[in-house]
């Protein structure tokens, strides 16, 4: 049975799997523009009794003007949160109801041999009409591979990002908050944690005690380092905070300890603690993706003869469709490279978010350019 | 759970404090680390260390490539951009940088290899990725393909932070009283701007290091160079403990060395981070 050769580097540049990532940078592009709207719908807005000094329509509205803008409007002007929510947004849509976006269910298989852009091609098929981002060996569609797989990979990053930040919460409110001493041993230890490259301790962690252990072995390779960034934020968000006037006066009115961090605390930390879990939760997906790649990733594997004996994935995770797939490269190009584009578009988004919600959250700070 | 408890049984935390402390003492004596054992198991060792002093020698220099090759090109990129904050060029080269910045390097990786084998090396008849390990050690076509890769973060993480210094720096009343007295740009540039834009720019150049040393195992296993981060895969897939902890303690300080580089350097460009460190310490 003789069947066409598929792998030619037009078809793959022109494909429709190249869907994702524009679509991305279209909804940043489409943002940048909203934010002219944004800024008007901002104007529209401003309150009779503020007076600025010039009512030049140039200037962009910062300070006050912003302060007194609603939030759902003030997200309009604000493209890169704008086009991260959008992201993320789809990216929660899929954690919770992938059925509805994905064309195919995750384990179906479509016949073995296809007419796909008038040859007949035998599996994996390449990204086309039928199957956007190609098909893994076994003809199982990689696009909704991949929408079914958002859960199990996100449930992971969060599942670490977490740990990270209970880490990061306790040791930097306590470096903060106490400061001295022991402020200063624990900025040291995290000097220690951020030398080691979290790849690495992941890599070896995991490798050591065996990735069959699943989940928990994860959790903790990749959850032990990588909070000392976060550390050193909230540090620094609790030092500026201690600072300011109205905790001596919590403290000089008798506020319990409770009050205090529920009261003042908390919400003044806010505008740094979002932005960083946010970024955390990308880096972590960041490593996740990497050690994926390297061939580590939660899931079972069988063998059995598909076209040839090969290794055939159960799982949908995205870590682990990147796995083993290196060589396939120049042959099968969409193999290693649809998962790496799901990684790179969910990266994406979250630091989108980040950035969007650094501004959003500051109101006195002015607005970010570009 | 489970995990918890072979974690601490790999480590043999599980043991009693006594047996723990007594064998790290007998460990001292015995261990492939000790001055003793490095005496008496001379040529072993000597080997070991050599293989892995090679593999350090190898990953420095694509390390050293990658990243002057990076930066070079992102405080050119980053001036040009920086210097006209609001033209439409500078907001293409801001989101490219941004997006660079955030590219996994596997995908960097797929997309360089994809360009060299398909079109490059075609065009130019020379193999520039040879995945055979029979190939002599230090072949600069087989470190540009990786060193582009590594470069590429560098590049995109510089670009930005010098735009982001730049737009700072160019606004302030000394830049703008120089400019007022009539000085020539070159000459505002050179000595009012460089000077304060390089001290976030050599902060984000040691995180360029940091950046491509941990994407570091990922590239060498890829391109198959064979340096740090393979040899660490190796050692580690091969239960190997003695040069996989010389490879951790290498890259350990060659982090540490680094980062003291750079903070001499900073003390040296801005007398003001000496004060303050002073004042904290």
């Amino acid at each position: 049975m003789q069947t066409a050769a598929v792998s030619e580097a037009s078809i793959w540049w022109l494909s429709q799997g190249w869907f994702l990532l524009g679509g991305a940078l279209l909804v940043i592009a489409a943002s940048l523009s909203l934010r002219q709207w944004g800024d008007s719908l901002i104007r529209a807005y401003r309150p009779q009794r503020l007076t600025l000094g010039s009512p030049d329509e140039l200037v962009p509205p910062t300070g006050a003007l912003r302060r007194f803008t609603p939030g759902v409007v003030r997200i309009f002007s604000n493209a890169p949160m704008l086009a991260g929510l959008v992201i993320t947004g789809f990216l929660l849509v899929a954690f919770v109801v992938p059925g509805v976006l994905a064309p195919y269910g995750p384990e179906e298989t479509g016949k073995t041999l296809q007419l796909i852009r008038g040859k007949i091609t035998a599996r994996p098929f390449p990204p086309s009409p039928p199957y956007p981002m190609g098909t893994d060996m076994r003809g199982r569609d990689l696009l909704s591979r991949i929408l079914f797989g958002t859960r199990q990979t996100l449930t992971i990053c969060l599942a670490v990002a977490a740990l990270r930040l209970a880490i990061g919460i306790i040791l930097g409110g306590i470096s903060g908050w106490k400061g001295g001493m022991i402020g200063q041993q624990i900025l040291s230890l995290g000097t220690v944690s951020a030398s080691i490259p979290s790849l690495l301790f992941a890599f070896v962690f995991i490798l050591a005690i065996g990735p069959s252990h699943g989940f928990g072995v994860f959790l903790l390779g990749l959850g032990l380092t990588g909070w000392a960034e976060l550390t050193n934020t909230i540090n620094a968000a609790v030092r500026w905070v201690k600072s300011q006037r109205y905790i001596e006066g919590a403290l000089a009115i008798g506020s319990t300890p409770g009050h205090i961090a529920r009261r003042h605390l908390l919400p003044n930390i806010m505008p740094q603690l979002l932005p960083a879990v946010s970024l955390e939760i990308s880096a972590v997906l960041l490593t996740l993706g990497e050690l994926g790649f390297l061939g580590i990733f939660i899931g079972e594997t069988f063998y059995g003869y598909v076209p040839q004996t090969i290794r055939t994935l159960t799982s949908t995770e995205w870590a682990g469709m990147l796995a083993g797939t290196r060589l396939s490269l120049f042959q099968w190009p969409w193999l290693p490279l649809s998962p790496a584009l799901a990684f790179l578009v969910a990266i994406l988004g979250l630091n989108l978010l980040a950035m969007g919600l650094r501004t959003y959250l500051d109101p006195m700070q002015s607005r970010l350019r570009n | 759970m489970f995990v918890l408890v072979s974690f601490f049984s790999f480590a043999a935390l599980d043991q009693p404090v006594l047996r723990q402390l007594y064998t790290s003492l007998a460990m001292v004596g015995t261990s492939s680390v000790s001055l003793f054992h490095f005496l008496t198991n001379f040529s072993e060792v000597g080997d070991r260390l050599a293989n892995v002093g090679l593999a350090y020698l190898r990953s420095m220099v694509l390390l050293l490539l990658s990243v002057a090759l990076g930066s070079g090109m992102g405080l050119l990129l980053g001036f040009a951009a920086g210097m006209r904050p609001n033209s439409p060029q500078a907001t293409a080269v801001s989101a490219v940088s941004f997006v660079g910045v955030l590219t996994p390097s596997f995908l960097t990786s797929l997309f360089v290899m994809l360009a060299f084998v398909r079109y490059i090396s075609p065009a130019v008849g020379i193999r520039f990725i040879l995945l055979s390990p029979s190939v002599s050690v230090f072949d600069f076509r087989r470190l540009l393909a990786p060193a582009i890769v590594l470069a590429v973060r560098p590049l995109a993480y510089v670009t930005q932070v010098t735009i982001g210094a730049l737009q700072e720096v160019i606004y302030t009343d000394h830049v703008r009283t120089a400019r007022a007295k009539g000085l020539p740009p070159r000459v505002v540039l050179s000595r009012h701007v460089l000077r304060n834009v390089a001290l976030p720019v050599l902060t984000s150049i040691n995180s360029s290091f940091y950046f491509s040393l941990s994407s570091l195992l990922v590239v060498e296993w890829l391109f198959n160079w064979s340096g740090i981060g393979l040899q660490l895969l190796e050692a580690v897939s091969k239960r190997d403990a003695e040069t996989a902890s010389y490879l951790l303690v290498s890259v350990g300080l060659t982090m540490l060395l680094i980062n003291t580089a750079v903070k001499i350097a900073m003390r040296h460009i801005d007398p003001r981070v000496a004060e303050s460190e002073s004042v904290i310490s």
